[in-house]
């Protein structure tokens, strides 16, 4: 196994090719470690003495000390010759930020960097990449992605644009990152020395993936076996190019094999894997499975306040794979208590009509839902919007009750929060107040029906595979 | 088997005749139609008799991969005299052939395929899917990396959309799906052990009753030591 710890870890930095003026600090990456990473942080510029306060060398082999790792973000021609110095330094992690290289057909000018580290212990990450986020050391992409926290998701990505905007995304929903890398086009490191570091790593609970193909099929399957049966945490991979144009953009973008998606499907769960088909599901399946969402059977209740929406609840659950027995009569008349039996339905869907208004009465019907044997999955369905048409303090008094009360009930619950209001800030400050409050107390929130049936369903699908394989999760 | 896939390769052949290729899926656990091949008229005739009408009559080569499109193939036989001249339109088609098979008529509304492929990346990979002349069109399948085990196979049957065809089905009975389970693994584990065997397609593969039958089969073999 490759020794990352450097890379993640590292106590000194370089950043060839840094500048002082924003523009030409590609990426913002020199500006961002200026502010948050402690360890020695050095410059190599032949232009200047020092930039922004941090001392500025006109190479790498000037630094006085062993650089652990250095960012290469000079124009693709400038490259070698720079790597060149850099294995001369010793220098053990190096980013090669720089395109140009196999991802448009220029393979050549790729294994001459291949050829260049033959020599030392240098080690590249890319070309073709955003290489290491990492809060804990200080080695992030931008400052204010820095969280104190130290998270539990392991990420990797096939491309730059995703590393960051599945980071920004899994942030904004509460997921904490441990370890975040772009691997580019994978002409040293690759996807597989980065699972088996995670792997290994402690601090990692779960590992995610945006993959466009990979490299060595058996040393993946293997890599895949160990990371969620003997280490057992979850393995989410997002596949891109699942459609043939969208295969054909893989080749173009990352040089990647076309594997066919029936293939892949069918690979992802004979090992076990989380099958994400968009960049959103495997957030929304994350950030369940990080909420202890374990849905262990697909049997769903769903109630909500009013028959149309109960309607159509149910049409986008079923038809995304869960389903929707009907109640037991024991628990039906227990429901049945609360509310007026006139434009109401304890079946399931439950539809409490008016009294959908009551969060006491709703979060009374999921508890006793809850206690159905033939019921695995609780979810309600909440409109926030409503609270517009209420007084402040009441829609406050409602949240509390209810954030109280689903993080009681028995089974597997989730809360569908649907956008209805689109675009208005004071609604959104009330939906992400509500969502906010709900994550904090273990309960994972959806904008739709559909999206919670499909992470429901493939978390299912991975708790099943586990429990084939005699593991408790 | 190693030795007659080496000699099929050393002979220069692409794929292996069906009849041949019926003998190594057979050996992976796939049950086959009763088959033999016959050199003449009389010996075509005489395994007829031995295998019981109806029978169905094939050109037998190793370069015929698309026997249907070549008018090779005779349905539905059922005496000397058809079983004859079968053989005769057959052999004086003007096809290079090495003679013709003769082989049980199995009948059977449900129509399955196997097959085993080869990923650049994973490696042999098994197939199953709904077979016949809909596999191209509606390609409703299901893969596992071999070598697969027997729960592997289970799910690859339960993966398919059109699995109820497993099921009772308009008055016939449920598939054997152990048989269907043990060729599936049997072809995983040929993968595995063979290189010089690049493909595998089964198909039809018609359930009779009950039980799977490989009535079409054909192994293409790739040169390892290239």
């Amino acid at each position: 196994m490759v020794d990352l710890d450097p890379l993640f870890y590292p106590e000194t930095v370089a950043v060839i090719g840094a500048s002082p003026t924003i523009v030409r600090d590609r990426a913002g990456f020199f500006n961002s470690l200026t502010q948050c990473f402690k360890g020695n942080l050095y410059a190599v510029n032949p232009n200047y003495d020092e930039i922004n306060g941090v001392k500025c060398y006109p190479r790498i082999t000037d630094i006085p000390e062993r650089v652990d790792y250095a960012y290469i973000m000079l124009p693709f021609d400038k490259v070698n010759g720079v790597l060149r110095d850099c294995v001369t330094a010793e220098v053990r992690f190096v980013l090669i930020f720089s395109s140009g290289f196999s991802e448009i057909g220029n393979k050549e000018l790729e294994d001459e960097l291949i050829a260049s580290i033959k020599e030392g212990d240098t080690r590249i990450v890319g070309p073709n990449c955003i290489g290491v986020h990492c809060p804990e050391s200080g080695v992030v992409y931008y400052a204010p992605l820095m969280t104190d926290e130290i998270g539990d998701v392991g990420y990797f990505s096939q491309s730059g644009g995703h590393a960051l905007n599945f980071l920004i995304r899994g942030l904004s929903l509460d997921i904490k990152f441990n370890k975040v890398i772009s691997v580019g086009n994978q002409a040293d490191l690759t996807i597989e020395d980065f699972l088996e570091y995670f792997a290994n790593d402690e601090k990692i609970s779960y590992i995610c993936g945006y993959v466009e193909d990979i490299k060595d099929g058996e040393r993946f399957t293997n890599l895949a076996r160990k990371i969620i049966l003997e280490r057992k945490k979850p393995l989410i991979l997002w596949k891109g190019g699942r459609s043939e144009e969208g295969a054909r953009a893989t080749q173009s973008h990352t040089g990647a094999m076309a594997i066919p998606t029936r293939v892949w499907d069918s690979i992802m769960n004979q090992l076990g894997i989380i099958n994400a088909e968009t960049q959103e599901e495997m957030a929304d399946i994350l950030l369940a499975l990080r909420l202890g969402f374990k849905p262990r059977g697909l049997n769903t209740c769903i109630a909500v306040a009013g028959g149309g929406s109960s309607v159509e609840l149910t049409d986008a659950l079923s038809l995304n794979g869960l389903s929707l027995p009907i109640l037991s009569p024991e628990v039906q008349e227990k429901i049945a208590r609360d509310i007026s039996q006139v434009n109401t339905s304890t079946k399931n869907p439950i539809d409490l009509g008016m009294f959908g208004f009551f969060p006491k009465i709703f979060v009374n019907s999921a508890i006793e839902a809850a206690r159905d044997p033939g019921i695995d999955i609780v979810m309600v369905c909440q409109y926030p919007e409503m609270s517009r048409f209420m007084i402040k303090e009441l829609w406050e008094e409602n949240v509390r009750v209810m954030v109280e009360g689903f993080s009681k009930v028995e089974k597997p619950v989730v809360i569908i929060v649907p956008r209805v209001f689109q675009n208005n800030p004071d609604v959104e400050t009330i939906r992400s107040g509500f969502i906010k409050k709900l994550t904090e107390a273990g309960v994972p929130s959806y904008p739709t029906a559909e999206r919670a049936a499909r992470a429901a369903r493939k978390i299912n699908r991975y708790l099943q595979f586990m429990q084939r394989h005699g593991i408790e999760v | 088997m190693k030795n007659l896939l080496k000699k099929a390769i050393e002979r220069g052949q692409k794929a292996l005749s069906e009849y041949e290729s019926k003998k190594v899926v057979e050996s992976a656990g796939v049950p086959i139609t009763k088959e033999e091949i016959a050199k003449s008229k009389e010996e075509a005739v005489k395994i007829a008799e031995k295998i019981g009408y109806p029978v169905v009559m094939k050109g037998s080569s190793d370069e015929l991969t698309h026997k249907t499109e070549m008018g090779m193939i005779r349905l539905n036989l059922n005496s000397k005299d058809e079983v004859a001249k079968a053989y005769e339109d057959v052999m004086g088609a003007g096809v290079k052939l090495d003679g013709v098979l003769v082989q049980e008529m199995v009948k059977g509304d449900r129509e399955f395929v196997i097959g085993l492929s080869r990923d650049p990346q994973f490696g042999p990979c098994v197939m199953f899917g709904l077979g016949g002349i809909f596999t191209e069109v509606l390609k409703d399948v299901s893969f596992r990396v071999a070598p697969i085990t027997e729960h592997d196979a289970e799910e690859m049957l339960e993966e398919i959309k059109t699995k109820k065809l497993l099921d009772e089905f308009r008055g016939q009975p449920k598939v054997d799906r152990d048989v269907l389970k043990k060729a599936l693994v049997g072809i995983g584990n040929l993968g595995v052990e063979y290189d010089e065997i690049a493909e595998i397609d089964i198909n039809p593969l018609i359930i009779s009753g009950d039980k799977p039958v490989a009535v079409d089969a054909l192994v293409i073999l790739s040169n390892p030591t290239k």
